[in-house]
């Protein structure tokens, strides 16, 4: 796009669009120099007055009267509204039944999407000295010593629930995960510069030794239960002298809340500035490390470096080998696989609208960047899930109407069967906001047997596309809605927000798939479904809130089937409050847990 | 039998809408008619080009407001929610093609996607159309009914929320929205439509 054709966008904008105060100085001092620019906006306004000043066609008199007849007492065989719903029933499911014979016509042998191994042009590089094949068990690395002085040991101390604050603030900041025999992790950033962490029983009350205030520290992002009922979390500290990066620290607590032996580790003392991704793989956790470069990058040079660090059950640190980073990279764009290889995508999303995006997906062993990766694939590709096998599941986005499809890709970036031929619908972006960075697709929902699900979830309306291990679209689905999805923080009724993100969908056992939709109107609640792998509601489902106001803002789905939803609920003090309801899979509520009270 | 999707779902007890009972229903109905048919009926016929679709489409938009008020949910900004109703029926209509439609869309030979070639051919057969009804009949079908309700005096944001786009996207589309309408309506000044 020239610099007069995006003076010539912002023009088109000022006729529907407020611009800021900066915009529109820009705008007037461009078009105070360019003459074409103010002819064409001056053209602009001329169409829009034709466009006002053409005819509109009009009903005569006797048809709406005729018409408004029709919509008071329908025809005889015209369902009147409550009964419209039997009759939208019938076109889903014909619509789906078309949809799957359709897919089961489609020739395996075209894949969506065109994909080719593109060692050149990658945003991540290898080293010349580093191996790029090998083995990804970081056993054989040597153990890493800390490096400068420790900081204080800043202790957590002992906490209580429900803390005080607001949960529309508070809430966005809110994790759970699953752990052992019912129980639930939960932390609670509790500004300023402390968050609270929970393990939860079966019945929502803290077990001994719990909760915990972790002092200095503005959030917990990542909580890994570890099957021997411990746990690993990852937290930013606060920035109290004021540098650019916030110290990332890594804690291990047994199941009684009390710290491990060699915990807590800081990872700059390990020459990391922050993490990419992490997962807890038997007793060890690992992280995508990376470590900037400098805070100015010149094009086309690396900004940092990114490596595999494991942290064993002692403390004991290893790193693999870095590789280098670009600019375009990697932020929210990886996950650990349950194989310990760091897999992720990269963006080109083009000069314009209407370019071809493409993307890359990389994986990042203890050895360095794989062999056979990075992989270029066409169109806008997610972060990767996983099935049992490890085999990666990507949803992506492509073509000018950016529609959804999957790919299968073995651990080798090779190709496999599983992806699926176009889906007609748009897959729900992480989040919205400032342009290129939110305009990826969200992970596919995977189950162990690679059965996937597809997510578009728009304002006022969701659409869930099931697909067999083989790609193939599921007898029963896509599952539609007329509920939106639910968006999560602050944001005025009516307004249009950047920068936010939505309440993911998540899974459970069995493939049920639970989606979190916005209320549907201001005196309703949000609601939780559920819906069985046959596309049908599971029978309980769904879950309303009866308050109005209230959101539903995360889920988390235990092995048990067990599901614990996040609710924000408006109080009469103005407030809004922060509960954990657990659901069993028939939707009985099992407790209800306020962690958050205004 | 697949079990009814949670649209259909009416989350709240119709006994506790602010509609004491049908006949209030009703006269809201036909208040709402009076005040806004004709300008929903003229958004539709625009941007279907076909009067008697835009008839079906007008009575299908009332009666979905119909629904929202015997569900407890009738919008407070009437107007918007019948244009925001409208302009759905509309995409759905012509915007939305299901997969089976896709399919062959995204691998067999290009064409000019979501304009409805038998819109375009009914449009063209008019002996009396104008400049600018031409140029809007070149755009894709999001984009004209983006147009028309920029026309009917909405602001992007409220366009967004209408076609279900987010803004910058309406932004983007709107701003490709204008540019061919100009140089279609700059080829029509040079060598007549």
């Amino acid at each position: 796009m020239s610099i007069h054709e995006g003076f010539l966008e912002l023009a088109a904008a000022a006729i529907d669009f407020d611009l800021d105060e900066y915009d529109r100085g820009e705008l007037d001092r461009h078009l105070a120099g360019c003459a074409d620019c103010r002819r064409t906006v001056a053209a602009f306004r001329d169409d829009a007055a034709a466009i006002a000043s053409a005819a509109r066609p009009s009903l005569t008199p006797g048809r709406s009267v005729a018409i408004l007849a029709n919509i008071l007492r329908p025809p005889k065989g015209s369902p009147r509204p409550r009964r419209l719903a039997v009759a939208t029933v019938a076109v889903v499911v014909g619509a789906g039944l078309a949809i799957a014979a359709m897919a089961s016509l489609r020739n395996p042998a075209d894949p969506l999407v065109a994909v080719h191994t593109s060692p050149g042009s990658s945003s991540i590089t290898r080293p010349s000295n580093e191996p790029t094949s090998g083995a990804t068990d970081a056993a054989g690395l040597p153990p890493q010593s800390p490096v400068g002085t420790p900081r204080p040991p800043d202790p957590p101390s002992a906490g209580a629930l429900p803390v005080r604050g607001s949960g529309q603030v508070q809430g966005t900041g809110i994790r759970m995960a699953p752990a052992t025999d019912g129980d639930l992790y939960v932390s609670i950033p509790k500004p300023p510069g402390r968050v609270l962490v929970a393990l939860l029983d079966s019945a929502g009350h803290p077990r001994p030794g719990w909760p915990l205030v972790v002092d200095g520290t503005t959030s917990c992002e990542q909580l890994l239960p570890v099957d021997d009922g411990s746990v690993r979390i990852l937290c930013t500290l606060e920035n109290r002298d004021g540098s650019n990066l916030a110290v990332v620290r890594a804690y291990g607590f047994d199941s009684e809340g009390r710290p491990l032996a060699g915990w807590p580790i800081d990872l700059d003392r390990y020459g990391a500035d922050g993490y990419f991704a992490a997962r807890v793989i038997g007793n060890e956790l690992t992280v995508l490390a990376w470590k900037s470069l400098g805070n100015e990058i010149k094009q086309g040079q690396p900004a940092g470096n990114t490596w595999i660090t494991t942290v064993a059950a002692d403390g004991t640190v290893r790193d693999g080998a870095k590789v280098q980073y670009g600019t375009n990279c990697c932020t929210n764009a990886f996950a650990v696989g349950p194989d310990g290889v760091a897999y992720g995508t990269t963006h080109q999303f083009g000069q314009s609208p209407s370019a071809p995006k493409v993307s890359e997906l990389l994986a990042v062993t203890v050895a360095g960047v794989r062999a056979g990766f990075p992989v270029a694939i066409a169109g806008i590709a997610s972060v990767p899930a996983f099935d049992a096998g490890g085999r990666l599941h990507l949803t992506i986005n492509d073509g000018p109407d950016q529609l959804a499809g999957t790919l299968v890709l073995d651990t080798a970036g090779q190709m496999v069967v599983g992806g699926s031929g176009g889906l007609g619908f748009s897959a729900t972006d992480v989040c919205v906001g400032i342009e290129g960075s939110c305009e990826v697709p969200a992970a596919p929902l995977v189950g162990a047997d690679g059965t996937t699900f597809v997510v578009g979830a728009y304002p006022r309306s969701t659409i869930v596309a099931g697909l067999s291990p083989s790609g193939q679209a599921m007898a029963g689905w896509p599952y539609r809605s007329d509920f939106g999805h639910q968006d999560i923080g602050i944001c005025p009724a009516g307004a249009v927000c950047e920068g936010y993100t939505f309440a993911a969908p998540t899974m459970g056992p069995g493939n049920v798939v639970y989606l979190l939709h916005a209320a549907s109107s201001t005196s309703a609640g949000g609601r939780i479904v559920a819906v069985g792998p046959d596309g049908r509601l599971v029978a309980g489902w769904p879950v309303s809130l009866k308050r109005a106001g209230s959101e539903v803002w995360s889920a988390v789905v235990a092995p048990d089937g067990n599901a614990y939803v996040l609710a924000i609920e408006p109080e009469p003090n103005n407030g809004y409050s922060a509960t954990i309801l657990a659901l069993a899979p028939d939707s009985t509520v099992l407790y209800t847990s306020t962690i958050i009270d205004p | 039998m697949k079990q009814p999707p949670p649209a259909d779902v009416p989350d709240v007890d119709a006994s506790r809408v602010g509609f004491p009972d049908e006949a209030t229903r009703e006269a809201f109905i036909v208040s709402a008619y009076d005040e806004h048919h004709a300008a929903v009926f003229a958004f539709l016929a625009r941007s279907t080009r076909d009067r008697s679709l835009a008839e079906n489409l007008l009575r299908d938009t009332y009666l979905r407001l119909t629904k929202q008020v015997h569900h407890d949910a009738a919008p407070s900004e009437v107007r918007g929610a019948l244009f925001r109703i409208a302009s759905n029926l509309v995409l759905e209509r012509f915007g939305r093609p299901p997969t089976a439609r896709l399919w062959p869309d995204r691998h067999g030979p290009k064409r000019d996607d979501r304009v409805d070639p038998q819109l375009t051919a009914r449009v063209l057969s008019s002996a009396s159309i104008t400049d600018i009804e031409q140029a809007l009949d070149g755009l894709s079908v999001d984009a004209r009914v983006a147009l028309l309700l920029s026309d009917e005096g909405f602001t992007g944001g409220e366009i967004a929320v209408a076609i279900g786009r987010f803004a910058p996207a309406t932004r983007t589309l709107l701003y490709l929205a204008r540019s061919r309408v100009r140089v279609r309506r700059e080829l029509f000044a040079a060598v007549g439509p």
